[in-house]
């Protein structure tokens, strides 16, 4: 068997197709599987992705600016553990004060629900992400986050950092209630 | 059949016909199922007269129909004369019929029937004991000493349930006609169970799957596919009838008997064809009978 | 001795729990091992009718449960072994007539005088999922090569490995098509093992012969010439703790077969190309 094989190898070598991921009816299923797997093990739904990736983008385009079209949000799986990968091409670092005009931005358009205790969360995440530009402002490539790290970072440096923030735009601005 | 016993025999029960040409009838009907082929037939003519013609243009018919005349019960003298004439065998059948006195079962009798042996011991008690089952594989035994159309084939085998079914079970005859009857005109699929403190009649088939569970007797218009326990209170007289008997289980009072595996029926075979049979209990053993007699 | 307990499941309906119960149960039964096979498929119950022991069942696990009879009665031994026996399930009832604790109740019994008990478990998660796996300490997840088996297996895995009493579950492959593997048009048996990242016990090929063993009631293993029969056989000793390998599905084809594969193949590329 093998002999025919080899020597349709090398005659009709030139005309051998790219098995390309459409005409690979298994592949298509293992893909389709592979999402359909992730989504099922981590109870999130294309909708809920949608949402999660637009508003990382919009938190993320503060800090840096983006190539949103770029943009890749995926899980991975490594044995049975699952990580949400994300991967950001970043077109150029912004400066200090790009950063706090987009802070102040973005603080106007939440308005009134920055004063409430429930909106910790976003003051948390702010502050995580000024950390982690901070450790990874130097690699200009992309950037890459897991999820549980995230969260677990949130709470030991949202309060330290909501103070700052309310420090910072108290002087300029009278829209922040004080907490 | 009082006298000598037909080996191969079938007997053809014409003595309720009326007259001649309602007997002959009656008689080319019933040589035409594939049980008559190639048997002795034995005439049952009661009081009907026959001269020599007649008796011959029977004899020749039963021939066409590749039979063969073994011999001929009658009560008229005119037909016994001539049957001796044409040398066919007669036998012998009083004029008078015997009524037997109603005969009332003792407990005994009803023991030995369900294979049960009753004993007493020290303390004035009463034991009862199970005789293991005989599995009765082949029923032409039973066919030859009665002379009854069996099922040829071992369709059914009885099941060894002992240790498996409650010691309370009572058992005692009673008659059908005196319980109520439940009457259902459908079919009953897999899963559906009927339960009735008397008699079960279906218009309809039980599918496999599906059980009649009655304290009187159960009687399919239909095909019985399903579990068929009759007289599930121990009622010892209890009888399965159906068009046609093809029950996973058959369960009478107290015996069970299962369907063969090499008898290979994968579902019920639809058919146009009914063989009405009846199942019920005799000699330790459940036993079945095609209904082709008027009496049971 | 204390006997092991095993469910046999998947999520996904008609991938081959049965047959797999009874074959495996057959299996090791032949090799001369006390087998309990239970069917906790009550309503619809099918496993009687694989072992062809429908005709002789006069009780079930809910007479069992609810007292009609003691749990030795309604134990059918199998027609050829009698080291192999069944609880069926009633068809009259449903899955809310047993509980778990019931279910874990009977398990415990058995496993006193049984060296193994192998628990059928009817599709879906709910009551009768719950049942099945109630006393069992090992699981066999059965999945057939294509979506929706293995997303409805990945679910059952989960919820396996959500349960403390269950210490291992592997994965039985079934009615594997080696030659649509190899034309990329079914998952192979390495995909459908990476997706779902669980051990292997067997691979058994898709096999014409199951069809007609069923319609006899007499599993698969039993026929010596099957290659299914054989693939269940290696599973049974593989639960018995032997290491074997697993078979080579390929089709033995004659020189003919081989050529004909190969041109279709070709046709084939040659199309896409096209």
């Amino acid at each position: 068997m093998s002999f025919f094989t080899d020597f349709y190898n090398k005659v009709f070598s030139f005309f051998k197709p790219q098995d390309t991921a459409e005409n690979n009816v298994k592949d298509v299923a293992r893909s389709r599987l592979k999402l359909v797997l992730m989504q099922d093990r981590t109870n999130l739904t294309p909708k809920i992705l949608e949402q999660m990736r637009g508003e990382l983008i919009d938190l993320l385009s503060k800090y840096v600016e983006l190539d949103k079209e770029l943009l890749e949000l995926n899980f991975e799986q490594e044995g049975d553990q699952v990580a949400l990968m994300l991967s950001i091409p970043v077109i150029r670092a912004k400066d200090e004060k790009e950063i706090e005009e987009a802070i102040k931005k973005d603080a106007l358009l939440k308005g009134i629900t920055l004063a409430d205790d429930e909106e910790d969360d976003t003051e948390e995440e702010t502050g995580t992400d000024e950390l982690q530009e901070e450790t990874d402002k130097d690699s200009e490539g992309n950037q890459d986050e897991t999820l549980p790290q995230e969260t677990s970072e949130a709470d030991e440096n949202g309060e330290s950092q909501a103070e700052d923030t309310e420090n910072k735009n108290s002087d300029e601005e009278n829209v922040q209630e004080t907490v | 059949m009082d006298n000598g016993s037909v080996e191969n025999g079938f007997i053809v029960d014409l003595s309720n016909a009326k007259n001649t040409s309602q007997l002959i009838y009656e008689l080319s009907s019933i040589l035409d199922l594939p049980e008559a082929r190639n048997k002795k037939i034995c005439l049952k003519l009661g009081d009907t007269d026959l001269n020599q013609s007649q008796l011959l243009s029977i004899k020749a018919l039963i021939d066409s129909m590749q039979g063969e005349i073994g011999l001929i019960d009658t009560a008229s003298a005119q037909t016994k004369a001539a049957a001796e004439n044409l040398s066919i065998l007669v036998s012998e059948l009083k004029n008078e019929v015997e009524v037997e006195p109603e005969h009332q079962a003792t407990q005994e009798e009803i023991d030995t029937v369900l294979g049960i042996v009753t004993t007493v011991d020290e303390n004035n008690e009463e034991k009862q004991e199970n005789i293991p089952l005989t599995p009765i594989a082949d029923f032409s035994e039973v066919a030859e000493a009665g002379g009854l159309i069996l099922n040829g084939d071992s369709k059914y085998v009885m099941m060894d349930t002992t240790g498996i079914l409650p010691d309370e079970q009572k058992n005692h005859e009673e008659n059908p006609e005196s319980l109520p009857t439940l009457y259902l005109n459908r079919t009953l699929r897999s899963g559906q169970t009927i339960s009735y403190e008397g008699n079960i009649f279906i218009v309809g088939d039980a599918h496999p799957g599906s059980e009649l569970i009655a304290k009187g007797d159960i009687t399919v218009w239909g095909i019985l596919g399903g579990i068929a326990h009759a007289g599930a209170h121990g009622n010892v007289n209890a009888k399965v009838r159906a068009l046609k008997l093809n029950a996973i289980q058959l369960r009478i009072a107290g015996l069970y008997a299962r369907r063969n595996d090499t008898y290979n029926v994968p579902y019920v075979q639809k058919s146009n064809e009914f063989t009405p049979e009846v199942a019920v209990l005799e000699n330790n053993s459940i036993v079945i009978y095609k209904k082709l007699r008027r009496d049971e | 001795m204390s006997g092991r307990v095993i469910v046999i499941t998947s999520g996904k309906g008609g991938v081959g729990k049965t047959t797999t119960s009874a074959n495996i149960g057959t299996a090791l039964a032949k090799a001369g091992n006390k087998v309990v096979l239970i069917d906790t498929d009550i309503g619809l119950r099918n496993l009687d009718l694989l072992l062809g022991l429908e005709n002789r069942i006069v009780y079930t696990i809910v007479d069992v449960v609810e007292g009609r009879c003691k749990l030795k009665q309604a134990l059918v031994k199998d027609k050829k072994n009698p080291n192999l026996s069944l609880l069926a399930a009633a068809q009259t009832r449903d899955k809310s007539a047993v509980s778990e604790e019931q279910l874990k109740d009977i398990c415990e019994k058995l496993k006193k005088d049984n060296d193994f008990i192998l628990v059928d478990c009817p599709a879906g998660i709910e009551q009768g999922f719950q049942n099945a796996v109630a006393g069992a300490s090992e699981a066999i997840v059965v999945t057939t090569p294509e979506m929706s088996a293995i997303r409805d297996a990945d679910r059952i895995i989960g919820l396996l490995a959500a349960r403390e009493e269950i210490e291992s579950y592997k994965l039985l492959l079934n009615r594997v098509r080696p030659n649509l593997i190899a034309t990329n048009d079914m998952m192979s048996v390495e995909d459908v093992v990476e997706l779902l990242a669980c051990d292997l016990i067997g691979i058994i090929p898709e096999d014409t012969g199951i069809i007609s063993s069923t319609n006899k009631g007499d599993p698969i293993v039993n026929d010596e010439k099957s290659l299914a029969g054989q693939a269940y056989r290696n599973v049974a000793r593989r639960i018995m703790g032997e290491e074997v390998e697993f078979l080579n599905l390929e089709e033995d084809k004659n020189f003919i077969g081989k050529i004909k594969d190969f041109f279709e193949k070709t046709i084939k590329e040659i199309k896409a190309k096209i």
